[in-house]
């Protein structure tokens, strides 16, 4: 029988959510309560409906990396992102996800590593720029048309980032306007999160486990993959205009849709 | 190996005599990899005048990475190792011994330099030929890869470092060695030596049989942690159970023989009549006993091993039906980046929420605070969409005092249009920046870092410029450097190669 002080333990755990870069190894009593999460079913239950009350997506709960979770989209504890996109000096919100994907894969660049709880992966801003715009050039020789100048929604992502300017060469320093600021400010925002740990500080970091087992969530659930090709297979059908995405209010709606 | 080749060779009489050499293939491709092995460290050494401050000389780098090594292996546990910081201070306690009247600083410097060339996340490259004969004899590339230090995750988040196989064997300067019947062979050595008394060599022979358990540990080890990231790595149905069958007997009998050796030496050293024949057999007993703790904690992780590869395969195939691993780059990354900015946006965002922690402590920097105190008030009336305490979170820091230099000298190079010195550039960089608000000094200096970094600049790099070093001195106060002559190139229909604007060639000549 759960009683209303297993209910106060639980949620104890759940509470951990927010705090991503506490470790259990370093926490006696975050060790405890993850320990009984993975041992006790009707305690995991208690945790997992406080969780989703709060609006609170428990996406994995592991004896060393602890509690993964993120907030649902009709969440009020839900960080407010767009706004990364926004001050980033970037027109729209697309480019900060597909900069994240690209760290993913410089971290984890085999598919093995997702699986090697031990490996010390590295994510260089250098390497991640590099990828992105090895991908964006090849996109851009297959397609050199412009395009229509009246539509910017239509133009496709690596557009995006090709017409952000590149680093002058030798940079060492920061600005947040060309492409290795983008890729910075998401490793920031990832190193805030508990995914990444600076290595050298403002070029190189450690990608911890957590963001392994993250990104394994996300390879591994079709889901995020079929959305993609959803989005990508109803542009292709409906090349006429308008896209139904030109109104941020639907735009808004499919958000909901998609968190998982 | 084509035998034929070999044979029927003429020697310097003019008599010829054939010849069948037998060779071990796979011997001779375990020291083809052994020796490959060393290159690394070896470059440690090589490279070494490269570096900054005159006192590489003074120490043998080699040295110290096998040192650091030594000392990295011998604090190796099934899973743990050396942190980073202990395994610096072991390579900067070499570089002490080596040369101890020199600066404790060039000494961390030896030190960091030894770590940073031996601790790799990526790994060497080595590409051999492996011949097969048989039937038909044919020659394959084949690549080795390996690492000689690398770091691993600990349970709380710190990183130690670790030695891989490759790197213990340089130490035990083996060539070709089998690690199970070296360890046999040691102990028969150590007990031989004991039984006449010779304890000082039996130490040295004991030491070196500790780093070959670490080997063995370490060879373990991979096997169990690839065999967890893809089941199908080894054979499981015969390979992997053979193996852990034959590990698991190896450290038994190891552990019994060292057991029975370590009552001997008791024994031996009560009757010792000197007093060092005592002390190496204590050293010797200490040795000896650390082997065993270290076989003992093998034999646990054996017994375990195969318990944890079948817990992971029961996962593999507990996962739900349907649910296809898709891959980083060619699935999700490229479709991203064809999807256009409109559409993508909101599966952008909740892709970045799904590694955002919810209710995240908000601690903006200082500068952020003041000018968002400053600020008017957000209206109010725009309702969810206004700007709340949250969203400072990812507010810029503000921009630093060097970028108006920047941009004044990048907006000159874009005004260049004919060829000039830098010592022109900097002169109107210190005119543009009296104009405005700027330091000239400071503007003269970025100026003169833009046009050297032009020098290393790829050609199809930004501004459309070249610079090519002069034989005067640029006469600006600030620059302490040689004169450049600053270029456009341009590109014509006859040719899409660059061409070097006359001017230069003028200017060159």
């Amino acid at each position: 029988m759960t009683t209303s002080y297993d209910v106060n333990v639980a949620a104890q755990l759940v509470a951990y959510a927010a705090r991503p870069k506490e470790r259990p190894a370093r926490n006696a009593a975050y060790a405890d309560l993850v320990a009984r999460y993975l041992n006790d079913e009707e305690f995991a239950a208690t945790a997992d409906t406080i969780a989703a009350g709060l609006g609170i997506d428990i996406h994995d709960v592991d004896a060393e990396v602890g509690l993964i979770a993120s907030a649902t989209s009709d969440s009020p504890l839900r960080p407010p992102l767009n706004l990364m996109a926004l001050r980033a000096g970037l027109t729209r919100k697309a480019l900060p996800g597909v900069v994240l994907l690209a760290i993913a894969h410089t971290a984890f660049p085999v598919r093995g590593f997702l699986e090697d709880p031990v490996r010390v992966g590295y994510v260089d801003i250098d390497v991640v720029v590099a990828t992105l715009n090895r991908l964006a050039e090849r996109a851009l020789e297959e397609n050199p048309d412009d395009v229509d100048a009246d539509r910017p929604d239509q133009g496709e992502t690596w557009r995006e980032w090709l017409a952000l300017r590149e680093a002058r060469h030798g940079q060492q320093r920061s600005s947040s306007g060309d492409r290795r600021g983008v890729v910075r400010k998401v490793c920031k925002f990832l190193e805030d999160n508990g995914h990444l740990q600076a290595a050298t500080a403002g070029t190189t970091w450690r990608a911890t486990p957590r963001f392994r087992i993250a990104v394994r969530g996300v390879v591994n659930d079709s889901e995020w993959y079929g959305h993609l090709v959803g989005l990508l297979n109803e542009e292709l059908a409906s090349d006429a205009p308008p896209s139904p995405y030109d109104d941020p209010d639907d735009a808004d709606e499919v958000e909901d849709e998609d968190d998982l | 190996m084509n035998l034929d080749s070999w044979s029927g060779l003429e020697d310097g009489d003019g008599l010829t005599y054939a010849f069948d050499l037998p060779l071990d293939h796979d011997a001779n491709l375990r020291r083809v990899k052994s020796l490959a092995t060393v290159r690394p460290i070896l470059d440690i050494e090589r490279t070494k005048s490269q570096l900054q401050g005159d006192f590489w000389d003074f120490y043998d780098l080699v040295g110290v990475a096998t040192a650091t090594i030594d000392r990295v292996a011998l604090a190796m546990g099934v899973s743990s190792g050396l942190s980073h910081a202990d395994t610096v201070a072991a390579a900067g306690n070499e570089a002490a011994r080596q040369q101890p009247v020199r600066k404790p600083i060039e000494h961390d410097a030896v030190a960091a330099r030894v770590v940073e060339g031996l601790v790799t996340s990526d790994e060497f490259e080595h590409v051999y030929l492996d011949e097969r004969s048989g039937e038909d004899t044919e020659t394959v590339r084949r690549k080795w890869t390996w690492r000689l230090l690398y770091e691993q995750w600990a349970a709380d988040e710190t990183v130690y470092i670790r030695a891989s196989e490759p790197a213990i064997t340089v130490l035990l300067n083996a060539l070709d060695v089998d690690p199970g019947s070296a360890q046999a062979a040691a102990e028969f050595q150590i007990r031989y030596l004991v039984e006449r008394g010779m304890y000082e060599t039996a130490v040295g022979v004991a030491t070196q049989s500790r780093l070959r358990t670490a080997g063995y540990l370490e060879r373990v080890s991979t096997i169990v942690r690839d065999t967890r990231i893809d089941p199908e790595a080894y054979d499981w149905i015969d390979d992997v159970p053979k193996l852990l069958d034959s590990a698991l007997s190896h450290v038994s009998d190891r552990v019994h023989a060292e057991g029975e050796l370590l009552e001997a030496i008791a024994e031996r050293r009560d009757t010792a009549n000197t007093a060092e024949a005592r002390i190496s057999a204590n050293q010797l007993i200490s040795v000896l006993g650390d082997c065993r703790d270290r076989h003992l904690e093998l034999q646990a992780h054996l017994m375990d091993a195969r318990a944890a590869l079948r817990r992971s395969q029961d996962d593999r195939f507990a996962s739900p039906l349907g649910s296809t691993t898709v891959d980083l780059e060619r699935d999700l990354l490229e479709n991203a980046l064809r999807t256009p900015v409109g559409t993508l946006s909101p599966w952008s965002t909740s892709i970045l929420n799904h590694f955002a922690a919810p209710m995240r402590s908000i601690l903006p920097a200082l500068s952020v605070l003041i000018d968002e105190a400053l600020t008017a008030a957000p209206d109010d009336t725009e309702g969810d969409e206004a700007v709340t305490v949250d969203d400072l979170d990812f507010e810029d820091e503000a921009p630093p005092w060097w970028e108006p230099y920047w941009a004044l000298v990048e907006s000159l190079l874009e005004a260049v249009t004919e060829t000039l010195t830098l010592s022109q550039l900097c002169a109107r960089a210190r005119h543009t920046a009296s104009a405005t608000d700027l330091d000239p000094l400071v503007a003269a200096a970025v100026a003169a870092h833009a046009g050297y970094a032009l020098l290393a600049a790829p050609v199809d790099a930004a501004f459309g410029l070249l610079a090519v070093a002069d034989t005067g001195r640029c006469d600006d106060p600030a620059v302490t450097g040689t004169e450049l002559t600053i270029t456009p190139w341009v590109t014509n229909a006859e040719s899409p190669v660059p061409v070097i604007a006359d001017a230069i060639e003028g200017a060159a000549s």
